[in-house]
């Protein structure tokens, strides 16, 4: 039997989870229990993981295996959102391991203070991503619409077809970067705090044309930012805009990205 | 679990789907430096990864995503080549011949 190690999902008040919540819920290793430790009124949610499976050699390798990478990333997800439901949480990177018990309470001990911090600042809140995607096929018949409208139709020299086409380009980069930040500014009203991500990678989008990618904290479940996307579908329907909502998810965006060991 | 009870579990809370999930779990969080056995990803690993990730999660055909050709490894100057379809595009739309002058053989 190979020892265990505490893998750390997430931070939650002490208290404030009840243990029934997780009843059900695997980790990342199907074989044990969900368990809170609790240390300098916090509570970790862990998951013991087998240290041959998470050793830094071992991990490399199960890395390399996308199968592996994809079911743990939605465990781990899976587990927060569960914890989500009932009370705030404060989300870890995946595969947060700790040697030990008491190596974790000692991080927690340590952290006490920055930890109770970041809990208060995204207190009673969720996270909601906001997506948009912009037609370019629509977008750009309209700017040509009103490009051919401003020549005379007989430009055919080489001059004048570049200077189109740099107009061309010119508007759209504008128009798109001025709507891109006229949604994020009405979202941003609606929310605690706002972030404005780049787009992920190509391998993770599965629409092109996207020109917000947007992260918002907002208070329970959301409605009222909810309502804003509902009423910037309708503004901007003409233009081929569309506007997806994903969540509630922990708070992604709302952490530090680090946090010291003390 | 299967995985595939996991993906379709996520796809169902999150019309977003799984390239959601992944942007978040594998780059948001707090990462804790110092006395920790593993603290991973590093970006670049991380890149990597996902594209391994996206390869094989046979979902890339179902989100539209052709790997092979996004791929800048066995494509050349992916960036560019997207700069260049762009530009076609507007140029096509403005009724314009795409001038062939920095292509190599035209």
């Amino acid at each position: 039997v190979s020892a265990l190690a505490p893998y750390l999902y997430g931070v939650v008040r002490a208290g404030s989870l009840p243990p029934a919540t997780l009843d059900g819920t695997r980790g990342v290793d199907p074989s044990h229990e969900l368990r809170l430790v609790e240390e300098a009124g916090l509570a970790a949610i862990v998951g013991d993981v087998s240290r041959d499976d998470f050793g830094e050699e071992a991990l490399r390798s199960r890395l390399a295996d996308p199968t592996w990478l994809e079911r743990t990333a939605l465990v781990h997800e899976e587990v927060l959102e569960r914890a989500l439901a009932a009370t705030t949480v404060v989300p870890f990177r995946i595969c947060t391991v700790y040697r030990t018990d008491d190596d974790l309470r000692a991080f927690m001990a340590g952290s006490a203070e920055q930890l109770a911090a970041v809990l208060r600042r995204v207190d009673g809140a969720v996270e909601l991503g906001v997506k948009a995607y912009l037609d370019d096929e629509r977008l750009c018949a309209m700017l040509v619409g009103a490009a051919a409208a401003a020549t005379d139709g007989s430009g055919r020299d080489y001059l004048l077809q570049r200077a189109r086409e740099r107009r061309l380009e010119h508007d759209r980069a504008r128009f798109v970067a001025d709507c891109a930040a006229a949604i994020h500014d009405r979202l941003s009203a609606e929310a605690a705090d706002a972030v404005r991500n780049p787009p992920p990678p190509h391998e993770l989008s599965h629409r092109d044309g996207m020109i917000l990618n947007g992260a918002y904290l907002v208070p329970g479940e959301g409605g009222a930012l909810r309502a804003a996307v509902t009423a910037l579908r309708r503004h901007y329907a003409h233009l081929g805009l569309d506007l997806e909502v994903t969540g509630p998810w922990p708070p992604f965006n709302f952490v530090p990205r680090e946090l010291s060991a003390p | 679990v299967s995985s595939r009870d996991l993906m379709a579990r996520g796809q169902a809370s999150h019309p977003g789907q799984l390239s959601d999930v992944l942007e978040r779990v594998l780059d948001k969080g707090i990462v804790v430096a110092g006395d920790i056995q593993i603290n991973l990803l590093d970006i670049e690993l991380l890149t990597v990864r996902v594209r391994l990730l996206i390869a094989s999660a046979d979902k890339a055909r179902e989100m539209g995503i052709d790997w092979w050709e996004s791929d800048p490894f066995l494509r050349g100057h992916r960036d560019r080549d997207g700069l260049d379809q762009r530009l076609r595009r507007l140029e096509e739309r403005a009724g314009l011949e795409p001038d062939d002058d920095d292509g190599p053989a035209g």
